[in-house]
């Protein structure tokens, strides 16, 4: 057993000023700076990375097309299975759409574009009326009141052998 | 007495103006024998626990603790995120290694005599750990919801429901409930990642305090001679610093080439799952297993509570001042009495569950 | 004194690895055969690809269920992975080659359907992971009791939605002779509709048969030839406008074979029938990048079972028990 364990740079350091020294500096910073890469490594790549991924669309069968009217919103809702992380787990949610008199279809989304709470169509006004902040759009999605600046967005869709598809982001 | 000095007087004026800007920290000064080659388990534990923590948090950030989707969120940090194995693989072997490097930490202050006056306080913090330790491993265990950490969890559970009076009531409080599910993993999961993590660093702190008021233990052979003094900052940082990089980079290493294991998920009517002890427990099993029936305590509370009150107490029972291992034959004999049996009942379980066949 | 300090540095460090190494395999439970798939450059060729030589086979016991109750039933297993395919060989003693499935045959007045199924056999893996699956295998999903949630007149599928199994179905007489194993999945068990699904694309068989039910609608066109073991292919078959022309004894497929495209022609097939016994070897990619399908990362381990079809359908099965596919470089 060692009495004491002297160290070359033991007792060069003894001598040494309560100051850091530009080289010890460095060699401190280096080494820091090393423990500091090596964490952000694994930071990166399994908190980082996995982040900005960007919700996948998916088309959505939502039925017979020609029951849709053109002078009422029908309320179309859907579930389906996404990924989330580790997870499968159901995503709910509607729609609202109708028939246009060009013998199309008109597909809006359901979230506000003030603050994404669910628009609701009222028959009665002509409106989306949105419960949050008095929100109101009219039946072309168009803003009419209250603090919505931006038109409700029309989702992309396509009649497949008489069903509506409409293709849904989340 | 104190080794950690702060030389606020006795400096030259000219240079006085330059050093106040260098803080405290830096006048930091320790005796040069901290760094020699047996002295580096505090260093590397303090390490290993920092992998831990940042090993931990990262995992706890893509972990959910509900049955089964546990197990789903650890195969996906596994093998989903890049470096996700890296990172479980670090965590597994650290901790593994921390129980090496703790035991060789406490046997060199042993042999030594770190733990005499004027240190005490320091070794019975030290012990403390010896407690807190297996908490982490015993809720750390079931979080990954697989058939080994879910079986080995109802094995412990049976082996603490054997003490008396509180055993069973420990189990209940442990899971939340009759059955190891949903209420116990959660349980398991806010004492791993939140409760215990706050009482270690509260120890690490303790044991850190003491040693900066009681100091570091000198040459056994007497402590009146002035020992070399190396500044903190930077001699000592740097190398606390090229050990976690080393250790990293190491456990990162032994991670990739050989994963973290992780079995099928947990299934709590498979009764033919039998989990093999793992190594640093194979003696407490062996010892449990030697007690059948009403003396089982004996070997599952009463002997390993006797020798860690026997660990703790030995500054207080063997106070002579004397610290050279040469004159303090009977504690040695006594520690290495205690070692022999605990490296006998290892390899007598080491023997029963890994060699023999199973039944 | 820094050598001394190297030193013991590296023999604790060697010391912690070795105690680390020595008892780290942990718990080892119930015995779970493990198929272990070889790395190799490229892929076998063929059934007779020395590299199958090569591989150590895997003696998978099976356990006849329902009309094969108290019988038994043994295939050997192979497999092997390259960089971006898995390729399963098996191997398994028939001494009857069951390709009929119900073909139609002329008996000079009337055309009438044979009995006679076919030799099939099955793999099921998780996609996501179904509850028990890896300790209980198929009893969870494929023979589950009458009047479990999860069965409903004799279909099957897992219990919840977020459960998901992959079914490689290879069949003797519908599949096998366009050169495919038919892809399917397993999802939860509907109310009306059971819980095995097609992979997306196109596959399977057609009923050759007329509207009235009477006779086949279809014959080998001309200039084609009949498949392996003289199965009609859909793509071959010709509709019948002269039934004078046949014969007694004439034997026209009632099933079949369509050509696969999409994630339901994932699983190439090749196999070859001869001295009693079925040699079949099954292809995929690692990773099809298909919902449907599961990935295999040679990193980890996956779950699976085996069903073996004699001559039969339904539940008339030999089962294995739940396996383990591990991957060796």
């Amino acid at each position: 057993m060692a009495d004491t364990c002297r160290t070359a740079e033991g007792k060069a350091a003894a001598e040494d000023a309560p100051c850091l020294s530009r080289r010890s500096f460095i060699a401190t910073s280096a080494l820091a700076g090393g423990v500091v890469v090596l964490a952000a490594i694994p930071i990166v790549s399994t908190v980082v990375l996995p982040a900005p991924r960007t919700g996948v669309g998916k088309w959505v069968d939502f039925g017979r097309a020609d029951q849709l009217t053109p002078t009422d919103f029908s309320m179309l809702s859907y579930e389906f299975m996404v990924k989330d992380g580790w997870q499968d787990l159901p995503q709910r949610g509607f729609v609202w759409a109708r028939a246009d008199d060009k013998g199309g279809v008109q597909v809006f989304s359901s979230t506000c574009s003030h603050l994404a709470c669910n628009v609701i169509w009222n028959k009665e006004k002509g409106l989306f009326l949105c419960p949050c902040h008095s929100g109101m759009f009219d039946a072309n999605g168009l803003p009419a009141g209250g603090p919505p600046r931006k038109p409700l967005t029309l989702l992309p869709h396509k009649i497949v052998e008489g069903k509506l598809m409409v293709h849904i982001t989340l | 007495m104190s080794e950690v000095q702060v030389h606020a007087a006795g400096q030259r004026p000219s240079a006085a103006a330059a050093r106040e800007g260098c803080g405290r920290l830096l006048r930091v000064r320790v005796p040069a024998d901290a760094i020699c080659w047996h002295r580096f388990f505090g260093a590397l534990q303090l390490a290993l626990i920092g992998l831990l923590f940042l090993t931990g948090v990262l995992m706890a950030l893509a972990y959910t603790p509900v049955p089964g989707t546990a197990y789903d969120s650890v195969d996906y940090f596994q093998f989903s995120l890049p470096f996700g194995d890296v990172v479980r693989g670090v965590h597994h072997y650290a901790w593994n290694l921390l129980l090496v490097v703790m035991a060789l930490h406490l046997l060199r202050a042993l042999v030594l005599g770190a733990y005499k006056a004027p240190r005490q306080p320091v070794w019975v913090s030290g012990v403390l750990f010896l407690l807190v330790i297996p908490l982490f491993i015993i809720t750390g265990d079931l979080l990954p919801w697989d058939q080994k950490g879910y079986w080995s969890t109802q094995v412990r559970f049976s082996i603490i429901a054997s003490v008396p009076l509180v055993g069973d009531f420990l189990v209940q409080l442990l899971r939340g409930g009759p059955l190891t599910g949903i209420v116990a993993l959660t349980r398991c999961y806010v004492l791993h990642i939140l409760l215990l993590p706050g009482v270690l660093l509260l120890l690490i702190g303790l044991h850190m305090y003491f040693l900066a008021t009681r100091g570091l233990s000198g040459p056994p052979a007497g402590e009146a001679a002035a020992r070399p003094q190396v500044p903190f900052l930077p001699t000592i940082a740097n190398r606390w610093l090229a050990v976690f990089l080393a250790s990293a980079i190491g456990l990162g290493l032994a991670a990739r080439l050989w994963p973290a294991p992780l079995g099928d998920p947990a299934d709590p009517t498979d009764s033919s799952f039998i989990p093999r002890p793992e190594w640093w427990v194979l003696a407490l099993n062996q010892l449990v297993a030697i007690f059948k029936g009403p003396f089982m305590v004996i070997g599952s509370a009463i002997i390993p509570g006797a020798l860690i009150f026997l660990l703790a107490a030995l500054p207080f029972l063997d106070r002579s001042p004397e610290r050279r291992p040469s004159k303090r034959r009977g504690v040695l004999l006594g520690a290495a009495v205690v070692l022999a049996a605990w490296a006998v009942l290892s390899v007598m379980g080491y023997v029963e569950h890994f060699v023999q066949p199973e039944p | 004194m820094p050598k001394r300090w190297q030193v013991a540095l590296f023999l604790g460090v060697l010391m912690g690895f070795t105690g680390l190494f020595i008892f780290s395999n942990g718990a080892v439970g119930a015995a779970k055969q493990t198929l272990t798939a070889v790395y190799s450059k490229t892929a076998p060729a063929g059934l007779d690809d020395p590299a199958w030589g090569k591989v150590k086979s895997l003696e998978v016991p099976f356990e006849g269920k329902e009309k094969f109750a108290g019988k038994k039933a043994a295939v050997s297993a192979k497999a092997v992975y390259t960089d971006s395919e898995i390729v399963f060989w098996f191997n398994w003693k028939d001494p009857t080659l069951s390709v009929t499935k119900e073909a139609w045959k002329f008996d000079g007045q009337n055309w009438a359907r044979q009995k006679g199924d076919e030799d099939r056999i099955s793999l099921l893996f998780e996609i996501n992971r179904i509850q028990n699956f890896a300790t209980k295998g198929c009893a969870v999903v494929c023979h589950v009791p009458a009047g479990a949630p999860n069965a409903k007149e004799g279909k099957f599928g897992t219990a919840t939605e977020a459960e998901k199994g992959d079914l490689w179905h290879w069949k003797a007489a519908r599949s096998d002779p366009a050169g495919y194993a038919d892809d399917g999945y397993l999802t939860k068990i509907g109310d009306t509709k059971g819980g095995r699904k097609p992979d997306a694309g196109k596959g399977g068989d057609k009923p050759n048969i007329t509207d009235d039910k009477t006779k086949p609608k279809y014959m080998l066109a001309p200039g084609k030839k009949l498949g392996k073991h003289n199965i009609l292919l859909a793509a071959d078959a010709v509709e019948i406008t002269d039934y004078t022309i046949f014969k007694a004894g004439d034997v026209i497929t009632y099933r079949m074979p369509l050509a696969a495209e999409g994630s339901f022609g994932d699983i190439k097939a090749v196999s070859r029938y001869g001295d009693g016994a079925w040699t079949v070897m099954l292809s995929r990619k690692l990773n099809t990048g298909n919902e449907d399908d599961v990935a295999f990362d040679p990193r980890k381990k996956y779950n699976f079972a085996m069903a073996l079809f004699d001559d039969s359908k339904d539940y008339d099965s030999y089962d294995s028990e739940v396996l383990s596919l591990e991957f060796k470089k």
